[in-house]
C-alpha cells in the first residue's frame, strides 16, 4: 500500500511546500509512489489519516503546540522540513529580543493583535522528530531522497560533514581566498546542498545548521581574521539557528 | 637515464594541439585569485604558465573521480530492488584515453602512490582502467611554486619515474625524457624532434644542479630529513601537539579532499522513485570528518578532532611508508593552502620533533 | 586467502545468494542459511566475513558463522542495528540478497595445535568464534582442553542455544556461560565474562586463546589472559570496525597501520598491542 503523506505548515513562508509543487518533472511519479492526503498549498486543509507527516515552519504561537502534538500522535514518521522546522530558522532571530519588544516594534500601539506569540522553537523542542530535511528552502533532491528512503524503510542519509567538502569537490575558489568580504560559514555548516551558494560566489549563511562537532570558536577566529568584528561574526552564525538559545543574547539592537 | 629527446617549443605545442583533436587533454587552467584547476585544454599554453601553484584538486580526479558508479542494478520483476528478487547487475568501467599534461613532479609521485593502493591485494578495476588509459606528460619544476610547498623536503621535487614523458624547460626547447614505451610511441607523432646530444644532456644537468640551490629553502621547511618522518611520528601518539592543533582544526575535511594521495571513499546506494533500479556509487571521503570511523550502533573510533588529525598524519607519514616504502605526503602544500585554520604539515612535523627532543631531555 | 573467480567482473558487484532458511534467534538477531544461485561454494576460513548487500539500501560486513566443513551454502547470524541489517529482516525464505567475499584474515587454529584452547565470546562475538569452535571440535584430537567462556547481556540474548547445550554436555569441552543481568529463569552464572577466569583453572603457558566481543571487553579479557600466563602471540582476536568496501580501499576500517577488512579482522594480540594501547588511553 502506498504510504499516506501529510504536509503541514506552522509559522513559515511556505517556501518549502512550494519547492515540492515546483517539482514538475517528478510530481507525477511522486503521486504514483505516495498518497498526498493533505497539502495546504495544493489541496484542502488538514484532514484524514496519514502515515508520514512533513511539517514546515517553526513553533511560534501557543496555539500551534496542540496542532503539532496532534500531528505527532497521528503520524508514524514525523519529518521536520526546512530550516524553520529543523532549527527555528530565520524566524528564530526574533528570540534575540524579548517577545514584548518584538510586538512593540512590529505592531506599535496594537501589540495585542498577536496575543499568543512565544519564543520561536524548532519542532524537536516540542515533539519528537524522526528525520530532518534541512535548508532554506528545502532541496528537491533531498525531499525525493527522503521519500525514497522512507519507501524502502531506510534511514534517510543526512550529511553530518560541512559544506566545504562539497565545495572542495567542486573546486570552487574559496571565498576566503577571494577575500571580497564574504564571510562564508561553509566550514561549520552541514552539507547536502551541493555547496550551492559558494558555488555561485555567495557566502554560505548556514541555513542547514551546524555540523555535530562544529568548531565554532575556530570559525569565529577565521571570520574575524577575514575582517569583521567578533560580535558580528557571532551574529552571522546565528542567522538560521538562533533558536530559543538566542534569547540570552538579548541586546535589542539592529 | 632513459632516452631523452629535444624538441622546439612551437613544434611540441602543435603536437599537443593535434593530440587534443583526438583525445582528451587536461592541464592546469588559471582560475580566480591565482588558483588553478585541471580542465580540458586545446593547446600547450599550460606548459608556459609562470604563476603556477598546485591545482585546487590534483589530477587524481581523473583516476579516482569525486563520485562514480561502481555498478547499476535493476529489478527484472515487478518489485522494488530491496525486496529480495534476483537483480541484474551491470558494471561499466570507463577507459577513455586521456593525456594528463603538465603534471608536476609532486603529483607524479602522488599518482605512483595511488597506483600502489589501488593495485594492492584486491586490484580496483575502476581505478586501474582509468590509469591504464592515462598518459602522463610531466613538467619539471625549476623553482618552488610557493612558500607552502615542501616537496624538496620529502624528495618529490624531482621525478625519476611515474611519467610517460617528462618535460624540462631548456629555454627555446623542451628536453623530453621518455619514461615508458607508451611515451615513446606517442612521441613518434611529434615532428621536428631529435635525440638529445651530449650538449643537451649537459644543459639538463646544469638545470638540475641549479634546482638544488633554488629549492634549498623549500627543503629547509622541515627541520630534519624527510625520510625521518616515520621515526618522528613513532611514539608521538600522546604528544600534546595533537591537542594543540586539534583545537584549531575545523574537522572540515578540506585537507583530505585536496590531498593527491587521499584515496578513501564512502559508498551510497541511490534508487529511482519507482524503486526498480539504482546504482551504488562511491565518493571521496576524509578521515578528518566526524563520522568517518563511526559504525552502525553508534560507536565512533575517532570521535575527537585531534584523534582524526593525528590519524591523518600517521597515515601519511608512518602507516603508508611502512606498507609501501614511500611517504604518503608528497609536499605539494595543498592542505596548508586550503586550511582555514592555518595547519601546515611541516610545521606540525617540526613541532612533534621539538616535543620529542624535549621529552628526551627529561627522560 | 586466494581470490575467488567472482571478482573478475568487478570487485564491488555482489553475487546473488538465496535465503534457504532463517530462524529468529533473539529479539535483535536472526540466523540465515544462504546458498549462491550460481552453486559456488563460499570457500571461507573460520573468522572471515562477507559483505551483504540489499541493493538500494546498502551493504554491511557480516561474520560468517558456519564452519568451512559446511559446504551446502553458508550461515550468517545478523544483528539488526542499521539500514542493511534492518532491511534483510524483512526478507524470508526464497528471497535473494547480494554477497561479496569471503574477505579478511581467519583465526589461526594451526598456531594452537597441541595446545589447550580457550574461547572467550562476548555477546555477538560468539558469531565469528562459532566456526572456529566447530572446526576445533571436528579435529578434536589435535588439541588439548577446549574451554569456552560466553558472556552476554541477559538470558534472552543468548545465541546458539543448541550449540551451547551440546558443548555443555560434551565431556571433552568445558563450556561456561554467564549473563550480566539474570531473570527468574536463569540458573547459570551471573556476572561479567572475566569472572569465569576464576572458576576454571588453566595452564596458561600451554593455552591459546580466541577472543571476540565488544571493544570494551577486550581490555579486561586480555588482562585476564595475560594474568594466567597465555603469551600475547597465542591470543587471537577479531575486531569490528566500519567497513565500506571490504577490500582494503575505502579506508574506513583503518586502525593504526591496519586495514581491518584486509589485515584483519582476525589478529594476534601481539600485532595489535600498540593499536589497542592507544585506543585505551584515549
Amino acid at each position: 500500500m502506498k504510504p499516506r503523506v501529510g504536509i503541514f505548515s506552522l509559522s513559515s513562508c511556505e517556501g518549502c511546500q512550494l519547492q515540492i509543487l515546483n517539482m514538475e518533472e517528478e510530481l507525477l511519479d511522486l503521486v504514483q509512489a505516495i498518497d498526498l492526503v493533505s497539502f495546504r498549498e495544493a489541496m484542502d486543509p488538514i484532514s484524514g489519516e496519514y502515515d508520514i507527516a512533513l511539517v514546515e515552519g517553526a513553533v511560534t504561537r501557543e496555539s500551534e503546540i496542540p496542532v503539532l502534538q496532534e500531528i505527532r500522535r497521528k503520524a508514524d514518521v514525523l519529518v521536520a522540513m526546512g530550516a524553520c522546522a529543523a532549527a527555528a530558522g530565520v524566524i528564530g532571530l526574533r528570540n534575540l529580543r524579548s517577545p514584548e519588544e518584538n510586538l512593540r516594534r512590529v505592531y506599535g500601539e496594537h501589540p495585542d493583535v498577536a496575543d499568543d506569540v512565544t519564543v520561536a522553537r524548532p519542532l524537536d523542542e516540542v515533539v519528537e522528530v524522526d528525520y530532518y530535511i534541512r535548508s532554506c528552502p528545502i532541496d528537491r533532491d533531498e525531499f525525493l531522497h527522503l521519500i525514497k528512503s522512507l519507501l524502502m524503510g531506510k534511514e534517510p542519509y543526512d550529511p553530518n560533514y560541512p559544506v566545504c567538502v562539497e565545495c572542495r569537490i567542486d573546486e570552487n575558489v574559496c571565498l576566503y581566498d577571494l577575500n571580497d568580504g564574504e564571510f562564508c560559514q561553509g566550514p561549520v555548516t552541514r552539507a547536502g546542498c551541493g555547496a550551492l551558494c559558494p558555488g555561485f560566489g555567495s557566502a554560505c549563511m548556514g541555513c542547514r545548521g551546524l555540523v555535530d562537532d562544529a568548531n565554532v570558536e575556530s570559525m569565529i577566529d577565521i571570520m574575524v581574521e577575514a575582517g569583521i568584528d567578533e560580535r558580528e561574526a557571532r551574529r552571522r552564525l546565528e542567522l538560521f539557528h538562533a533558536g530559543p538559545e538566542g534569547k540570552k543574547n538579548d541586546n535589542g539592537e539592529d | 637515464m632513459d632516452t631523452a629527446k629535444v624538441v622546439g617549443k612551437p613544434a611540441f605545442a602543435s603536437f599537443i594541439e593535434r593530440q587534443a583533436e583526438e583525445v582528451s587533454v587536461v592541464a592546469p587552467v588559471a582560475r580566480a585569485a591565482g588558483e588553478f584547476s585541471y580542465g580540458e585544454v586545446q593547446d600547450a599554453s599550460s606548459l608556459e604558465e609562470e604563476e603556477y601553484i598546485p591545482t585546487l584538486s590534483s589530477p587524481k580526479k581523473y583516476l579516482l573521480p569525486p563520485q562514480e558508479a561502481l555498478f547499476r542494478f535493476s529489478s527484472p520483476a515487478d518489485s522494488a530492488v530491496h525486496e529480495g528478487e534476483e537483480l541484474e547487475y551491470t558494471a561499466d568501467v570507463e577507459q577513455k584515453r586521456r593525456i594528463l599534461l603538465a603534471v608536476r613532479p609532486c603529483d607524479i609521485a602522488a599518482i605512483h602512490r595511488m597506483d600502489q593502493v589501488f593495485s594492492d591485494t584486491e586490484p580496483d578495476p575502476h581505478y586501474l582502467a582509468r590509469r591504464r588509459a592515462a598518459i602522463i606528460i610531466g613538467l619539471d619544476c625549476l623553482e618552488p611554486c610557493d612558500e607552502l610547498a615542501f616537496c624538496a623536503a620529502v624528495g618529490t621535487s624531482d621525478a625519476d619515474e611515474g611519467f610517460d614523458l617528462l618535460l624540462t624547460d631548456l629555454g627555446e626547447d623542451w628536453l623530453v625524457r621518455v619514461g615508458t614505451d607508451q611515451g615513446a610511441e606517442l612521441l613518434e607523432e611529434c615532428q621536428e624532434i631529435r635525440d638529445a646530444t651530449e650538449q643537451d644532456l649537459q644543459r639538463l644537468k646544469d638545470v638540475v644542479q641549479a634546482k638544488e640551490k633554488v629549492f634549498r629553502k623549500c627543503q629547509e621547511r622541515l627541520d630534519f630529513p624527510g625520510e625521518d618522518i616515520p621515526e618522528v611520528l613513532e611514539g608521538s601518539e600522546d604528544s600534546p601537539v595533537w591537542d594543540e592543533y586539534g583545537d584549531r582544526c575545523l574537522g572540515c575535511g578540506r585537507c583530505n579532499l585536496v590531498c593527491p594521495t587521499c584515496f578513501c571513499f564512502d559508498v551510497e546506494d541511490t534508487v529511482s522513485l519507482d524503486l526498480k533500479e539504482g546504482e551504488r556509487t562511491r565518493r571521496w571521503d576524509g578521515c578528518t570528518l566526524l563520522e568517518f570511523a563511526a559504525v552502525a550502533g553508534g560507536e565512533n573510533f575517532r570521535r575527537e578532532r585531534s584523534d582524526r588529525l593525528r590519524h591523518m598524519f600517521l597515515h601519511k607519514g608512518k602507516y603508508g611508508p611502512e606498507r609501501y616504502g614511500d611517504l604518503y605526503c608528497i609536499g605539494c602544500g595543498r592542505c596548508a593552502r586550503t586550511c582555514l585554520a592555518g595547519i601546515d604539515h611541516p610545521e606540525v612535523y617540526n613541532a612533534l620533533m621539538r616535543h620529542r627532543d624535549k621529552g628526551d631531555d627529561h627522560g | 586467502m586466494t581470490r575467488s573467480e567472482h571478482h573478475a567482473k568487478s570487485l564491488y558487484v555482489p553475487e546473488s545468494a538465496e535465503i534457504v532458511d532463517r530462524k529468529t534467534m533473539t529479539n535483535d538477531e536472526t540466523w540465515y542459511h544462504l546458498r549462491f544461485k550460481s552453486g559456488r561454494t563460499l570457500g571461507h576460513e573460520p573468522g572471515q566475513f562477507v559483505q551483504v548487500s540489499i541493493p538500494g539500501v546498502g551493504e554491511a560486513p557480516i561474520s560468517i558463522t558456519s564452519p568451512p566443513s559446511m559446504t551446502d551454502g553458508f550461515e550468517l547470524c545478523i544483528r539488526h542495528v542499521g539500514n542493511v541489517t534492518n532491511a534483510i529482516r524483512q526478507l524470508g525464505k526464497g528471497n535473494v540478497v547480494g554477497i561479496r567475499g569471503p574477505f579478511g584474515t581467519s583465526f589461526d587454529l594451526a598456531a594452537v595445535r597441541g595446545y589447550d584452547i580457550l574461547f572467550v565470546a562476548g555477546g555477538l562475538g560468539l558469531v565469528p568464534l562459532r566456526p572456529v569452535i566447530h572446526t576445533a571440535l571436528e579435529e578434536r584430537d589435535q588439541y588439548g582442553r577446549i574451554i569456552i567462556f560466553y558472556g552476554t547481556r541477559s538470558p534472552d540474548t543468548v545465541l546458539y542455544r543448541e550449540d551451547l547445550k551440546k558443548w555443555q554436555s560434551d565431556p571433552s569441552v568445558d563450556c561456561h556461560i554467564t549473563v550480566d543481568l539474570a531473570d527468574d529463569t536463569w540458573r547459570g552464572h551471573v556476572g561479567l565474562v572475566t569472572e569465569l577466569f576464576h572458576l576454571v583453572s588453566m595452564d596458561g603457558e600451554n593455552t591459546g586463546a580466541f577472543i571476540c566481543g565488544p571493544d570494551i571487553m577486550f581490555r579486561f579479557v586480555l588482562a585476564e589472559a595475560r594474568a594466567i600466563g597465555i603469551s600475547d602471540d597465542m591470543v587471537f582476536l577479531s575486531l569490528e570496525r566500519r567497513m565500506k568496501c571490504g577490500v582494503g580501499k575505502c579506508g574506513h576500517c583503518q586502525e593504526g597501520p591496519f586495514f581491518v577488512c584486509r589485515d584483519g579482522p582476525c589478529f594476534s594480540y601481539d600485532q595489535l598491542q600498540e593499536t589497542l594501547q592507544r585506543e585505551w588511553t584515549e
